[in-house]
């Protein structure tokens, strides 16, 4: 009989280490938070500015950019105006572009993620400054370049997109 | 001794068996997301290039073809008046396609240097795609890798351009390399180049003068409003003409018609200095061809009341036009407003070409004249309407504008081939800074004089 009381604490000995390592096995993978939503913000952010024209967009904001000549070709697209904003940079371009793109990221990015652009590795835009803060950040970059005139072209320049939770 | 095989061997190994079971489960579930992540990051890479490469092929390439091929035709308009030579029909697309991917001549000598103006610097293809090509890899480290080895390029006008574009085909083959995949592409891609805003050959080979080719936006209907035909001479604003050449056929010297792609321009007497009336049609192709009036056919010319005036150096200076012009302008509608011109005028000399022998060898353009450099002799050419046997004299004057100092300054020099003439009657060694002159002066046998200035800077 003694023999069945060690054996049995022999077994639940054996079933609490056995337990014990699987806890320590499933907890050495790092924690990874879900990326997923950062991810999609960061790719629609960039896809739907790399492929939406200005003609496109039926907004009074834009519209009115375009009426005050602050944007000439409406063939650009918002990625290609971003980088001829840059490449003309001042104070009241840099102020524009800035509200451009609070403007499109209001509507595209949803309160409680940050957004920054930057454009060959300046930044020119940001919402939210909880940056250092954040649990999840998800960059692209992507090239763009475009032409002021028939003889001018502006860029290559790299644009990123930065989102974070 | 057999061994017996209690209850509890079997409990512990049907644990044991569990146990194994369990651990096997785990890490095979892990290392099947280890691998859908692993995919999803190839996945996504791939995407990113292929993205890349459909900008590439539908916006990157189209744009910096048309930027450098503006630039290029450009470059070239700038080549005919420094070299004072028009460009072979057969030779343009070569030459064109040489200095749009490169920027040099098929002799690997840089065009900017030719003209002495930074148009191509920076700007051929080769320069833009090596930018571009700069920016993929830094970006996401994805190779890119232009063969300009293989490239074609063809330029030309036709009913699809117009006079107002050029069209410049390009075909070459790129490839990319993301690491994971390549793409091997062979396209061909077709711009049209807006011709708006290009300086004209035309004026630059016959005068030295840059005026740059912009449109009338407005009827040039004398009828209607008087002062619009002003306004089209004194801005030197350009016409749709299929009697005029196109903007290709300036840059090979051709001054016939173009049905589908010919312009034409007002010759203005005041912008050109002139300094004599002349007996022809003051329309820029036809002022320096034998096509409009007087012509062969020695057709009368037509002056303008409120535009024609016998005042040298003011507008409108002995402004002429041909009877068809007459007609197109809507003068002809006009009441009391035209008279015929009065003949006893003649034809109008030209400076086609300044250069000078440096250094004992080459006859170059005068920019080419730099520090410590010699100047050994001077050539022009000097043509007539009426033909270069009508030129009597050519004069050289060779001066530095900065220091006030004249190096020579002769009012004949030799005629050696049709319409060339030479100076070499003095050496000078190239030893002030600033802006050096050479001004040619072509006197006809009616004792009227063209002058031309070539300028440039020693630094």
């Amino acid at each position: 009989m003694s023999r069945g009381y060690i054996f049995t604490l022999d077994a639940f000995l054996a079933i609490g280490i056995i337990i014990v390592g699987m806890i320590i096995i499933y907890t050495y993978n790092p924690f990874s938070p879900p990326t997923n939503q950062p991810q999609i913000y960061v790719h629609n952010t960039l896809g739907i500015y790399t492929s939406t024209k200005i003609q496109d967009i039926n907004d009074p904001y834009i519209n009115g950019l375009i009426s005050n000549g602050w944007i000439k070709n409406r063939k650009n697209t918002i990625i290609e105006q971003i980088g001829e904003f840059y490449y003309k940079r001042n104070s009241s371009v840099n102020a524009t572009m800035r509200n451009l793109l609070a403007h499109l990221t209001t509507t595209l990015v949803q309160e409680g993620y940050g957004v920054a652009f930057y454009v060959d590795g300046r930044m020119v835009f940001l919402r939210n400054s909880t940056k250092g803060k954040s649990s999840v950040l998800i960059s692209t970059k992507t090239p763009v370049l475009g032409i002021l005139n028939a003889s001018t072209i502006w860029g290559p320049y790299l644009v990123e997109v930065r989102v974070w939770q | 001794m057999a061994i017996r095989l209690g209850k509890r061997g079997i409990f512990f190994t049907a644990i044991s068996l569990l146990i194994v079971g369990l651990m096997l489960l785990s890490f095979m579930t892990g290392s099947t997301n280890i691998a859908t992540m692993r995919m999803e990051v190839e996945q996504n890479r791939v995407d990113l290039a292929n993205d890349l490469v459909i900008n590439i092929n539908e916006a990157f390439i189209p744009r910096l073809l048309t930027v450098s091929a503006y630039r290029a035709l450009d470059a070239l308009a700038f080549y005919v008046s420094a070299r004072g030579e028009t460009i072979k029909p057969a030779e343009l697309n070569g030459i064109f396609a040489s200095v749009i991917s490169t920027g040099n001549f098929s002799s690997g000598h840089p065009i900017d240097q030719e003209t002495g103006y930074l148009i191509m610097e920076n700007y051929s293809l080769a320069d833009n795609l090596k930018r571009l090509k700069a920016a993929m890899s830094e970006g996401h480290n994805i190779e890119a890798n232009f063969n300009y080895s293989k490239t074609k390029v063809i330029v030309y006008q036709s009913n699809t351009s117009g006079p107002d574009n050029i069209i410049v085909n390009l075909t070459m083959e790129y490839s990319v390399d993301c690491g994971i995949a390549q793409w091997n592409i062979n396209k061909s891609w077709s711009v049209q180049v807006p011709v708006e805003g290009l300086y004209d050959p035309l004026w630059l080979y016959y005068e030295g003068k840059k005026i740059p080719i912009n449109f009338a936006e407005y009827q040039v209907n004398y009828s209607k409003n008087w002062t619009d035909l002003r306004k089209f001479i004194d801005n030197i604003n350009y016409l749709k003409e299929p009697d005029g050449p196109s903007y290709l056929m300036r840059l090979t010297g051709n001054l016939n018609s173009s049905k589908c792609c010919g312009i034409e321009s007002p010759v203005n007497p005041k912008t050109l200095n002139f300094n004599s009336e002349y007996w022809g049609t003051y329309i820029d192709y036809c002022l320096y061809s034998n096509r409009c009036a007087p012509g062969p056919k020695n057709l009368s010319l037509y002056e303008m009341d409120n535009i024609t005036n016998h005042t040298l150096g003011k507008k409108f200076y002995g402004y002429k036009l041909d009877p068809r012009h007459y007609v197109k302008f809507g003068i002809a509608n006009s009441t009391g407003s035209d008279r015929h011109a009065g003949s006893g005028q003649h034809g109008k000399g030209s400076i086609t070409l300044i250069n000078c022998k440096i250094n004992e060898t080459n006859w170059l353009s005068s920019n080419q004249a730099q520090w410590h450099s010699s100047i050994n002799g001077t050539r022009a050419r000097c043509q007539h309407t009426e033909g270069n046997g009508k030129i009597a004299h050519v004069g050289f004057k060779l001066r530095n504008i900065d220091h006030d100092v004249t190096l020579f300054d002769v009012s004949d020099s030799t005629l050696n081939g049709d319409g060339m003439w030479y100076y070499e009657g003095k050496s000078v060694h190239v030893t002030y800074n600033g802006e050096w002159s050479l001004k040619v002066t072509c006197e006809d046998i009616y004792g009227v004089k063209t002058t031309r200035n070539a300028t440039w800077l020693v630094p």
